[in-house]
C-alpha cells in the first residue's frame, strides 16, 4: 500500500514515466544482485527457477510458464511467466503507461542471467530479457512478463 | 470514502476480547498475500535510495516515507479495522491490544515488549510504547549492510528513524480506530529509538492527545 504512494509520488517527481520506469528496472537489478548472494538458485532450469523463486518472494503460489517456440518448433525462443495476486499491483489503483510490478519482472531477469553467468542454470543461452505485456496495475486480470532468450 | 463508526463499543478490552485478538490475528495474517521478509526488506532499501536521489539526502527522503506512509492506505486498511472490530473498545490504553494484533496480521510477527502508560499529569498524552531488540525488525535486519550499501552513517539520519515506514502506517491505523470506536484522540507514532542509528533496539512510541 505504502508502494503505490511511493510510485505516485516518484511520477510527479520524475515527470517521465521512461525515467520512471529505467529507475523501477534498476531497483529490480539491485535487489535480484542482494538475493542472489542469499538465495542459491533452487533449480537447473530457468523456467523452474523462476516459478521458485516468485512462489518464495512473493508469495504467490500459481504460477503458469508458457514457453515460446521458434516457427520450425525445434527451439524455445522465450517463455512468458503468468500469476494473479501480484504483490505490487492493486486492481483498484491502475496506473497508465507503466505496470507498478516492473521491479518483479527485473528481479527475474537479472537473477537469472546472474545464475546463468554463473553455470548454476546450465543451458545453451547466455541471457534473458524481460519485459512486462500485462499488468493487473494496468487493467489486465493478471500479470505477465515475456522473457526473450538471448544466444550469443 | 466510508466513513468510520460503530455503536456498541464496549469500554474496555477484556479477557474474552483478548483471547479473540490472539485467535484473530493468526487467521487474519493467513489471509494476507505474504511477500518474503527479504524482498520487504530490500524493497524498502531501494525506495529510500531512490528517495535519497530525489530529496538530496537520507533524512528528507525518510520524511517523505513517513509522510507517504501515513497517508497511505486508508482503503486497506478499513477491512483491517472492521475484522478487528471485535477486540475494540472506548479506551485509549487498549491500542497497545491492537497495535500488537496488528503487527501480526500484517508480519505475522510478535511484537515481545508493548506497554502502555497513562498520563503522569494532565498536560501529558497517554503513551503506548513498543520495542525491538536484535533481528526483530524485518525492515532494519542486517542494518550494519544496509547502511554501507546505502552510503549513509548514523548522522545523516538527523531526527528521522530508518523504519519511520511503521511509525507511519500505525499512526494511519490508530486513527482510523479512534474514528471507528469514536474516541476523542488524536494520534501521533514516532520512531524514537532506531538500531540503525546506533541505539540498542528499536522503539516506537503511539502518544494520544485529546482532541475536545
Amino acid at each position: 500500500m505504502v508502494y503505490i504512494e511511493v510510485f505516485a509520488y516518484l511520477r510527479q517527481k520524475y515527470g517521465s514515466m521512461d525515467i520512471l520506469e529505467s529507475k523501477l528496472k534498476e531497483m529490480g537489478y539491485r535487489i535480484a544482485n542482494s538475493i542472489y548472494e542469499y538465495y542459491e538458485p533452487p533449480h537447473n532450469s530457468v523456467t523452474g527457477t523462476v516459478k521458485i523463486l516468485i512462489r518464495e518472494l512473493a508469495g504467490i503460489e500459481k504460477i503458469d510458464v508458457e514457453k515460446k517456440y521458434s516457427d520450425d518448433g525445434k527451439e524455445i525462443i522465450g517463455f512468458s511467466v503468468i500469476f494473479r495476486k501480484c504483490p505490487l499491483c492493486v486492481p483498484e489503483v491502475e496506473a497508465e503507461g507503466i505496470h507498478y510490478c516492473t521491479p518483479i519482472m527485473a528481479i527475474i531477469e537479472e537473477y537469472g542471467n546472474l545464475a546463468l553467468r554463473d553455470g548454476k542454470i546450465k543451458k545453451d543461452f547466455n541471457s534473458i530479457k524481460g519485459k512486462v505485456t500485462k499488468s493487473v496495475s494496468g487493467g489486465d486480470d493478471v500479470c505477465e512478463y515475456y522473457y526473450e532468450i538471448i544466444k550469443e | 470514502m466510508k466513513k468510520l463508526e460503530k455503536e456498541n463499543i464496549r469500554d474496555k478490552v477484556g479477557i474474552w476480547a483478548r483471547f479473540l485478538a490472539r485467535l484473530g490475528k493468526h487467521l487474519m495474517f493467513w489471509k494476507q498475500s505474504k511477500m518474503s521478509k527479504i524482498l520487504i526488506n530490500l524493497s524498502y532499501r531501494e525506495i529510500v535510495r531512490l528517495l535519497i536521489e530525489t530529496e538530496g539526502d537520507l533524512e528528507s527522503a525518510l520524511k517523505i516515507i513517513k509522510k507517504l506512509s501515513s497517508n497511505a492506505g486508508r482503503d486497506f486498511l478499513m477491512e483491517w479495522v472492521e475484522e478487528g472490530s471485535a477486540i475494540f473498545s472506548k479506551h485509549v490504553g487498549d491500542h497497545a491490544h491492537w497495535i500488537k494484533a496488528g503487527y501480526y496480521s500484517f508480519t505475522g510477527d510478535n511484537i515481545k515488549y508493548i506497554e502502555y502508560f497513562p498520563p503522569e499529569k494532565e498536560s501529558d498524552p497517554h503513551r503506548v510504547v513498543w520495542r525491538f531488540h536484535d533481528d526483530e525488525c524485518f525492515v532494519c535486519a542486517n542494518g550494519t549492510r544496509l547502511k554501507e550499501e546505502l552510503l549513509v552513517t548514523e548522522d545523516d539520519f538527523g531526527e528521522m528513524g530508518y523504519c519511520c515506514i511503521i511509525a507511519g502506517i500505525f499512526q494511519t491505523t490508530v486513527n482510523m480506530i479512534n474514528e471507528y470506536v469514536g474516541i476523542k484522540y488524536k494520534g501521533i507514532v514516532k520512531e524514537t529509538r532506531c538500531k540503525m542509528k546506533g541505539h540498542d533496539f528499536d522503539e516506537f512510541v503511539a502518544e494520544f492527545y485529546p482532541t475536545e
